[in-house]
């Protein structure tokens, strides 16, 4: 009787069914894994109704238990190689092979619509398998930072996928055999909506673009890798419905001293990005610079001057992204100019010789003039080359919406005005209450183990921590630890811990299902790191190296070392079986 | 105690990469790695309690070391590792004197040592520094910052272009960079 009146109240007298339409409602994965643990029914009930499913590391659990659990999935995202390998400090042949998950995709999952694989390594005889078996139905296709194919697998993808409504290649390492892939994804396909080779080295043909341009009239959204944008005005012209453009280059040696005057862009542009723009082309985007919501001038070549000169023309924009070659000066005009504001990133250029631009630096003015300018800033990642207390404080109070914060300290100047910055972050993390991800890169006696008791005891939401060259001793950490109570992912860099404080900070933290560490105290033997071994719990270990021997950088990296890396996730596939030379399982043990 | 010479250095790296490799080629390696970990761990308990020296499969002979009125003395540690203790010393009196310390000269002191399977006594590391939180401390950090590639890549293309437009002007934005050591970034977004 008691357990009768149990199973009313567990499903609330609802049907089945009534219960699977309900939750097809909720979308949030967390809300989800909330409900699939009420009760073996509501389990149930989410399994078969859940449409999305990323998976942070892809060798948390086997492609087997992900159909076992989720056989209708329309949609999957699976991340390789940690967050490490875009800055170049993940060996290459690491892992995160697609082909497994391309598998069992191609056995079982027979409602899915959309993958996305990032950082991993997709081979041609990878993409041929999930086209053959789901090229009918797939809507999305990205693979995003990806390596291992070549313009053959572009190729059968644009034969077999008629219906592909987004193609994201964004950074992805394809070798190139040649542009065909290009003429038959604008002969085969007409909904194509995204199309994006953003920062690859494919070459393309101006007039396949505009082909495609001809036969999708649904194309939204084009970024491409290196073309003149001379040749893009058929394409400009055609492409009537194209709000966002990113890649092209200009090249002003030709000669021809009106080239680029002839481009006309699409009447709702309103998301651009132009490489290698200088100053003598900047005013073309002036026509419409005031209905420009996102600006991506971080491959562009304009000074500081020229920055302040554009983007005071315009006031609608949302997300910005630029060099440091900005200045304090550019930002005071960011601050007066884009109310709007949402997402900022301000990444490093080249300081190998002095600044870009005599007043390209970023420092705590620009960082105080931006708080209080744009308070409705979700997003700040900055470079910064001097900083205060004050200044982060700044944020603090007038950055109430900040979701995403990241800051990292340049090392080339020898003084800082302030530090260290405990005061300053512990105002931030207690003005900015939405943090959910957060990065605080420094230098030794930047961040005292006082101020990693701060971040503990002021980081409720925070689910991503990256720090850098922070705390003085193992107690910093440990005081970390023992707050940040949403901490999922944390990673840690040159900074002084010991293994034995990794390993007890890794079992304090509530959270925690990822870490990865580069540069730290090692003990003799390592054994202190196993104090951290426990159920589904891998360590890993890449021992250092000579020579990253990354080649796509000439020889630029030759003979650069490489610092011991420790990773550690939790994972239900246990040990892994594909680690390349360079990565050592610790644990579990064989 | 003499420091180690570069070249030293260069070797002892290459024989603790060949040394780690080989170990995990095979998986019967691995788990051979595993144990001698375990057999390390015993060996720590054990010595504790008693003065015998630890038995070592790899040969060595003792190192003495004399440190602020202490002095510790280890049987049968193995050339390299006491090259790496020495290594580690040198840097730290190297980093003491000065205070622009980048780590430069002591690549060792920040590679771990962990899984040599060093059968030779007690963590040296203890007894060598008193307080952990200083200089160690100091000359471990500053890894330099790491470049995202999307950026580094669109860098080397300006300098180029640069290069190419101008190749004998030195303007005021940066038009020499040829030859430039590359610099790390933290990864930020």
């Amino acid at each position: 009787m008691e357990r009768q009146s149990l199973n009313r109240v567990m499903s609330l007298g609802i049907s089945d069914l009534a219960l699977e339409c309900v939750m097809g409602y909720i979308d949030d994965p967390r809300d989800r894994e909330a409900v699939s643990l009420v009760c073996r029914k509501w389990y149930r009930i989410d399994a078969i109704t859940r449409k999305h499913i990323t998976i942070a590391i892809c060798y948390s659990a086997s492609p087997d238990r992900l159909r076992r659990r989720f056989p209708r999935l329309e949609s999957l995202k699976l991340k390789g190689k940690p967050r490490a390998a875009m800055f170049n400090l993940i060996p290459e042949d690491w892992g995160g092979y697609a082909g497994p998950w391309v598998c069992e995709i191609a056995d079982a999952f027979n409602c899915l619509k959309a993958v996305h694989f990032r950082r991993m390594i997709v081979q041609d005889a990878d993409i041929g398998v999930l086209v053959k078996a789901r090229g009918h139905m797939l809507q999305a296709l990205k693979l995003d930072k990806c390596s291992g194919f070549s313009t053959d697998g572009l190729l059968l993808v644009a034969r077999s996928c008629r219906c592909l409504r987004t193609l994201f290649l964004e950074e992805s390492s394809v070798t190139e055999n040649d542009g065909e892939w290009l003429h038959e994804l604008a002969v085969n396909n007409s909904v194509l909506e995204t199309l994006n080779f953003y920062m690859t080295e494919l070459r393309i043909s101006p007039q396949e673009l505009e082909l495609l341009a001809r036969n999708c009239r649904s194309l939204i959204s084009l970024k491409i890798s290196e073309c003149d944008v001379s040749d893009l005005v058929g394409f400009f012209r055609t492409a009537t419905a194209l709000e966002e453009f990113g890649g092209g280059s200009f090249n002003d040696q030709a000669g021809e001293i009106n080239r680029y005057e002839r481009v006309c862009f699409p009447p709702r542009l309103c998301c651009l990005g132009l490489s290698y723009m200088g100053m003598n082309e900047m005013h073309i985007i002036f026509p419409f610079a005031a209905s420009l919501k996102k600006l991506d001038l971080q491959y562009t070549f304009l000074s500081t001057e020229d920055h302040c000169q554009l983007i005071q023309r315009c006031p609608n924009l949302e997300i910005l992204e630029v060099r440091n070659v900005i200045g304090d000066r550019g930002l005071e005009v960011v601050a007066q100019t884009c109310k709007k504001l949402r997402r900022l990133r301000i990444e490093r250029g080249d300081d190998e010789q002095g600044p870009e631009d005599e007043q390209g630096r970023v420092s705590q003015i620009g960082l105080s003039s931006l708080a209080r300018g744009c308070p409705e800033l979700e997003y700040i990642a900055v470079y910064v080359s001097d900083i205060t207390n004050a200044a982060l404080e700044s944020v603090g109070t007038f950055s109430k919406n900040l979701c995403d914060f990241r800051l990292v300290l340049l090392d080339r100047e020898e003084m800082i005005t302030e530090l260290p910055l405990d005061n300053g972050v512990h105002a931030l993390l207690r003005g900015c209450t939405k943090l959910r991800r957060f990065a605080f890169y420094l230098r030794p006696g930047g961040l005292s183990d006082v101020g990693l008791g701060y971040i503990g005891e002021n980081s409720n939401n925070i689910r991503w921590m990256l720090l850098g060259n922070v705390g003085e001793s193992d107690l910093g950490l440990l005081q970390l630890a023992r707050g940040c109570p949403s901490l999922q992912k944390l990673e840690l860099r040159s900074c002084c811990f010991s293994e034995r404080a990794l390993a007890l900070a890794v079992m304090q933290l509530p959270s925690l299902r990822y870490l990865w560490v580069q540069g730290y105290k090692a003990s003799p033997t390592g054994k202190d790191l196993l104090a951290m071994a426990r159920p589904f719990w891998n360590i890993e270990f890449i021992p250092p190296r000579q020579d990253i021997g990354d080649h796509e950088f000439e020889d630029r990296r030759g003979g650069v070392e490489s610092q011991a890396q420790i990773l550690a996730y939790y994972s239900l596939a246990g040990r892994r079986t594909d680690c390349p030379e360079t990565v050592i399982p610790l644990y579990p043990p064989a | 105690m003499e420091p180690a010479s570069a070249k030293e250095a260069e070797k002892i790296r290459e024989d603790d990469t060949v040394e780690i490799k080989r170990e995990a080629e095979t998986e019967e390696d691995e788990s051979a790695l595993h144990l001698s970990l375990k057999s390390v761990i015993d060996a720590d308990s054990n010595s504790r309690n008693s003065a015998t020296p630890m038995p070592n499969a790899s040969g060595g002979s003792q190192l003495t070391i004399f440190y602020n009125g202490a002095v510790g003395v280890y049987d049968a540690v193995p050339p390299e590792k006491a090259q790496a203790i020495m290594l580690i010393a040198a840097a730290a009196a190297a980093a003491a004197n000065n205070s622009n310390a980048a780590a430069k000269g002591s690549p060792v002191l920040t590679r771990s040592l962990s899984l040599q399977s060093s059968s030779g006594g007690v963590s040296p590391q203890n007894q060598l520094v008193a307080n952990p939180g200083n200089s160690l401390c100091k000359l471990q950090a500053e890894l330099p910052i790491a470049r995202r590639n999307s950026l580094q890549r669109f860098l080397e293309k300006r300098r180029d272009r640069l290069v190419s437009r101008a190749p004998y002007a030195s303007a005021k934005t940066s038009s020499d960079g040829m030859e430039v050591s590359v610099e790390g970034k933290p990864q930020i977004s």
